[in-house]
């Protein structure tokens, strides 16, 4: 009886973690986007900056671990921004051309931003 | 053989049970406005750039705003959009006086097409943002208005109200395995992020469960996306290395 009834368990158990393992893959890779992005924009301290391009940094490195295998949109030119800002204004540059790149509909956005940076 | 049904239901039971601590944690209400979800002109428009302006605070929690902005850009890029940087837009904004959402969502959007290249403007509007100190319960309430910035015509139009539990119950020895791995989760998103804030997304996730995918949710394979791995070759990754990063 006892033996019975924990076979029936389990058969749910493994139907339940077969089907958490088939969910659909995410567009995009996030690492930890949501904490480091709203710590940055919350305190705008020199270190929430630094934490943020790391976070975006490997974002850009992971991306294939998304479905489209790119970085979410803005992320270069989000990471490009904060490298001009610290001061690193070429590897800034060449981050903000492959947003427009990547995403073409930022063109209008990007060379804004960089228009206002010059 | 009934055996095996009775384990199944004891199974299903479980399950149901494990399932429901969130529900004991969060309690949402969605679409209390008369008109919920995306209006006849989004067919028409398919909007695929959206630029989130700065939310419209209703309350006297002067933070709101700044700490909600953040919060929509994740799950509306997760949803197929391109989503302007709100980090990127306010330095715009703020240059073009556009930073007051509030003279804006009411008025000719024409500007946000040429300025950033938007086909809708996301406007949130912020009624309460309230956390009890009685009993450390925080109720958030926020408004969603996407308009088009070709016609002006509002495209999708929700409202959200979460109250959340702070009080997270803590794991004893005894209760199952599920409870445990639910408390550490909750605990550390608590630690990380204000409890507002985890209110606001909570807010956004159940709002967003009806809006319409953009175009990026539909897998399509280009030239352009094949060849980006290549181009990224030309972006040194040194000037990002941890090293660097840890320089003042």
């Amino acid at each position: 009886m006892k033996k019975e009834i924990l076979w029936g368990v389990f058969l749910v158990f493994a139907l339940w973690i077969l089907g958490s393992c088939s969910s659909q893959k995410d567009l995009y890779y996030w690492e930890d986007y949501k904490d480091s992005s709203y710590r940055y924009f919350a305190k705008k301290r020199p270190e929430d900056a630094n934490k943020l391009i790391l976070t975006l940094t490997e974002m850009v490195r992971n991306a294939e671990k998304g479905s489209r295998k790119v970085p979410p949109p803005g992320t270069y030119a989000e990471l490009g921004f904060l490298l001009i800002e610290r001061g690193d204004r070429n590897a800034g540059l060449s981050y903000l051309k492959q947003e427009m790149f990547v995403y073409p509909e930022s063109k209008v956005f990007v060379e804004r931003i960089l228009k206002q940076l010059q | 053989m009934n055996r095996i049904l009775i384990g199944i239901w004891i199974g299903m039971m479980i399950f149901l049970f494990t399932g429901c601590v969130t529900n004991t944690f969060v309690s949402v209400g969605a679409g209390m406005t008369v008109q919920q979800g995306p209006t006849p002109d989004w067919d028409r428009e398919q909007p695929g750039i959206i630029l989130i302006m700065p939310p419209v605070n209703n309350t006297v929690d002067v933070d709101a705003k700044e700490l909600f902005y953040t919060t929509l850009t994740q799950p509306l890029c997760d949803k197929g959009f391109y989503v302007i940087s709100p980090f990127l837009a306010m330095e715009v904004l703020k240059n073009e006086s556009g930073y007051d959402a509030e003279h804006f969502i009411e008025s000719d959007l024409a500007l946000f097409r040429e300025y950033f290249g938007a086909d809708g403007v996301l406007f949130t509007v912020i009624d309460n943002w309230n956390k009890s100190a009685l009993t450390g319960e925080v109720s958030v309430r926020i408004s969603y208005i996407l308009r088009s910035a070709q016609t002006n015509e509002t495209l999708y139009q929700n409202q959200a109200q979460v109250v959340l539990d702070t009080a997270i119950q803590t794991y004893e020895a005894g209760d199952n395995l599920w409870f445990a791995v639910f408390d550490v989760v909750a605990t550390s998103i608590n630690t990380a992020m204000s409890k507002k804030i985890k209110a606001a997304y909570t807010c956004n996730e159940a709002v967003l469960k009806d809006f319409p995918k953009g175009h990026y949710a539909f897998p399509v394979v280009s030239d352009k996306e094949s060849s980006v791995a290549a181009s990224e070759e030309t972006v040194s990754e040194e000037v990002v290395s941890e090293e660097a990063v840890s320089e003042p």
